[in-house]
């Protein structure tokens, strides 16, 4: 693949990095980090790509390890989700239900739950992306849910009333 | 819960912006720029070069040996491999030279280090290393670093078999009063053997593992930790294929590829900041509800209508819902399901369908755990188990309508008693014989393994409807793999808990099917 199939690749998938990021990390300022790092990384790696229909996926592993990147040199292991949720930078005055939902979960469970439902990864490119297995990513799948829907009840109890 | 991703936070335009002039700038410009837009601390990252057109020699400082690999057996199958910065040197000849790399290194040993350490500065040294890897197996490919715990390493995987064939290289710097001391279990076999500019252990385990510990001349360890899907003779020559060149932080800007190698430090020194320390009392503190007295389970049978409880999560959207399983088929093969939405989920070759598109039996080990120093892990017994594919339907429907509908189900297992139903355990016969510690089944869970699922209209809806009109009924279909002695046992959970070994609230306040065969 030339650089400049590349550079139209990053520019139809914008939207969907920045959707990734936003899942590892609540702060634009990080996102924007985050994603300028990979396209610079993905263009200077670019002939070590071995299959140019892996190159989406090729490039947003490359941002997830990105984002993964800013996380750790932020905090120590233990407060990574901690720190991503209370990130003090400016944002919009509100997320969706839905987003603030995703947020209150572990990494690893954000970043399964937006590759397969929001993007519409499979199982098999998920396990990939994040270096994982194929049951692994089932079963962060699985308990990602669990979680989203108590977190998602408790949210509507409180409207409900 | 719908997952949608119009309910994300949309793109801001100034990330937008930046995206496309970063792109334009890439494209236009001639040659690969090094650039850094981060904010972060500078750190960085890149893969090594295959064809080694970037290393046009090596810098061999040829002191005396600076640096000792030694191995002591521990037990039977233990061993303990440690490397020393043992003497100082007489002060380095320098064999050769890189025209672009300064000679001035103030990382290379020049044997005026002296013998004790300072915590706090080796915590922040990070030195830069030119990686020029002169083997790889034909499969093999680098993929970029990434950071374990605070220490970067390089992948190396094939692109044919993920699983079982890859590799990582770890490397340090070692200084003087520092040990790197590395203790293995399980150990079968080890071989020492000289490599360029160091001397390399290499180490087999039982399960096929392998790790080889390199020690360099000039004060570095590299250590390759390999799966069992590489060989002992690929792994050696990938390590005799190796050449380094330390280089400065300014040198390594202008440079492509570095890898990073922290000065190595024990275990022990990062303790407070690294280490997650996992409660395992926490599981026994845990009561699991494996037990129930039957009118406190509601069972319902194929074709019954059960109501879902408002409030139930993903159900939530739709009011007065109601579930019914109204088809249970067992099957061998396939044929029954959509084969597009099966690959979809599975992939076109899953490892565990044969050639005849059937489901392969499964092959459970029992295994005794050794304690890997004077015992190994152990293969007591062995069995195969036919396996049956569990095709199941349920049909959704409600009178008031509503939308974003996800659907869950599981199968649990149960026995029924006289008063009670008891999470039943699954076990064969041969292993309720066997004295072992941990069955390691082939292709599928311990328990109903879900590989299938549909809502019937498209698989990219995954376990969604989009919407249920009033009085309409939509149709979800769901895969099992089972064991064939499990067939007695089966029963459907329609939320999908996800807790097959207990009675879980939901649960209870939901009921089970009954869809025993």
């Amino acid at each position: 693949m030339n650089k400049e199939a590349f550079g139209k690749l990053v520019i139809d998938a914008q939207e969907s990095l920045y959707r990734v990021a936003k899942s590892i990390l609540y702060s634009d300022e990080d996102c924007k980090d985050a994603i300028s790092e990979a396209i610079t990384k993905g263009f200077e790696k670019l002939d070590t790509l071995k299959k140019d229909k892996f190159a989406k996926t090729w490039l947003t592993r490359i941002l997830i390890n990105e984002c993964y990147d800013i996380l750790r040199e932020s905090k120590n292991v233990e407060d990574i989700e901690a720190h991503t949720y209370e990130l003090g930078y400016e944002e919009p005055d509100s997320y969706s239900e839905l987003y603030e939902a995703i947020m209150k979960l572990e990494v690893d469970y954000r970043t399964a739950i937006v590759l397969y439902y929001i993007e519409g990864y499979k199982i098999k490119e998920i396990a990939t992306m994040v270096d994982s297995t194929e049951s692994a990513v089932k079963k962060r799948l699985a308990r990602a849910r669990d979680k989203l829907r108590l977190y998602l009840e408790g949210g509507l109890k409180d409207e409900d009333r | 819960m719908k997952i949608d991703k119009k309910d994300y936070p949309k793109m801001p335009d100034d990330i937008r912006d930046m995206i496309k002039q970063q792109v334009e700038n890439e494209i236009s410009s001639s040659e690969t720029k090094v650039k850094f837009v981060s904010k972060r601390r500078f750190v960085r990252y890149a893969i090594a070069a295959l064809a080694g057109t970037l290393l046009v020699g090596t810098t061999v400082y040829a002191a005396s040996k600076l640096i000792s690999i030694t191995t002591e057996k521990k037990g039977e199958y233990g061993l303990e491999t440690k490397v020393t910065v043992s003497e100082n040197a007489d002060g380095g000849e320098e064999k050769e030279n890189l025209d672009n790399v300064s000679t001035e290194n103030e990382n290379i040993i020049d044997g005026t280090a002296e013998a004790s350490y300072d915590r706090e500065e080796l915590m922040q040294e990070v030195n830069y290393v030119q990686l020029d890897i002169g083997y790889l197996p034909e499969d093999i490919y680098v993929d970029w670093t990434d950071e374990d715990l605070g220490v970067p390493k390089l992948f190396f995987w094939s692109n044919e078999d993920r699983e079982n064939r890859h590799f990582t290289f770890y490397m340090w710097r070692i200084h003087e009063g520092v040990e790197y001391v590395h203790n293995d279990v399980n150990v079968i076999n080890t071989e020492e053997f000289e490599v360029p500019g160091g001397t390399a252990v290499l180490v087999e385990l039982n399960d096929g593992m392998r790790k080889v510990y390199m020690a360099y001349d000039i004060g570095y360890v590299l250590d390759i930790w390999s799966q069992p899907g590489m060989t002992k003779e690929e792994m050696i020559n990938v390590a005799k294929g190796i050449k380094f060149n330390v280089v400065t932080k300014e040198e390594a800007e202008g440079l492509n590829p570095v890898m990073e190698a922290p000065a190595y430090l024990p275990p022990e020194e990062y303790a407070e900041e690294n280490v997650v320390i996992v409660d395992d009392t926490l599981a026994s503190k845990f009561d699991l509800n494996t037990k129930i007295a039957k009118e406190e389970l509601k069972v319902y049978q194929v074709g019954d209508k059960i109501a879902i409880p408002k409030g139930q999560g993903q159900y939530r959207d739709v009011g007065n819902l109601t579930a019914s399983v109204t088809k249970v088929e067992v099957c061998d093969d396939l044929s029954v399901i959509n084969k597009d939405v099966f690959n979809y989920y599975q992939g076109e070759n899953p490892d565990f369908i044969d050639g005849n598109g059937n489901l392969k039996d499964e092959t459970v080990s029992y295994c005794k755990v050794g304690d890997g120093v004077n015992s190994l892990n152990e293969t007591v017994a062995t069995e195969t188990i036919p396996v049956k594919l569990v095709y199941i339907e349920v049909e959704y429907s409600s009178d008031t309508g509503g939308s974003d509908m996800l659907f869950y189900g599981s199968i649990m297992l149960v026995k029924e008693n006289e008063n009670s139903y008891e999470i039943y355990d699954g076990l064969s016969q041969l292993a309720r014989e066997t004295e072992y510690d941990v069955a390691y089944p082939s292709y599928y869970d311990n328990v109903p393994e879900e590989i299938y699922f549909y809502n019937g209209n498209d698989v990219w809806e995954k376990n969604h409807f989009e919407s249920i009109q009033a009085g309409e009924t939509r149709t979800a279909s769901y895969c099992f793999v089972v064991r064939e002695d499990w067939l007695p046992y089966m029963y459907f959970d329609i939320t999908g808990a996800d807790y097959p070994d207990q009675f879980e609230k939901t649960v209870i306040k939901t009921g089970l099917i009954d869809i025993r065969q």
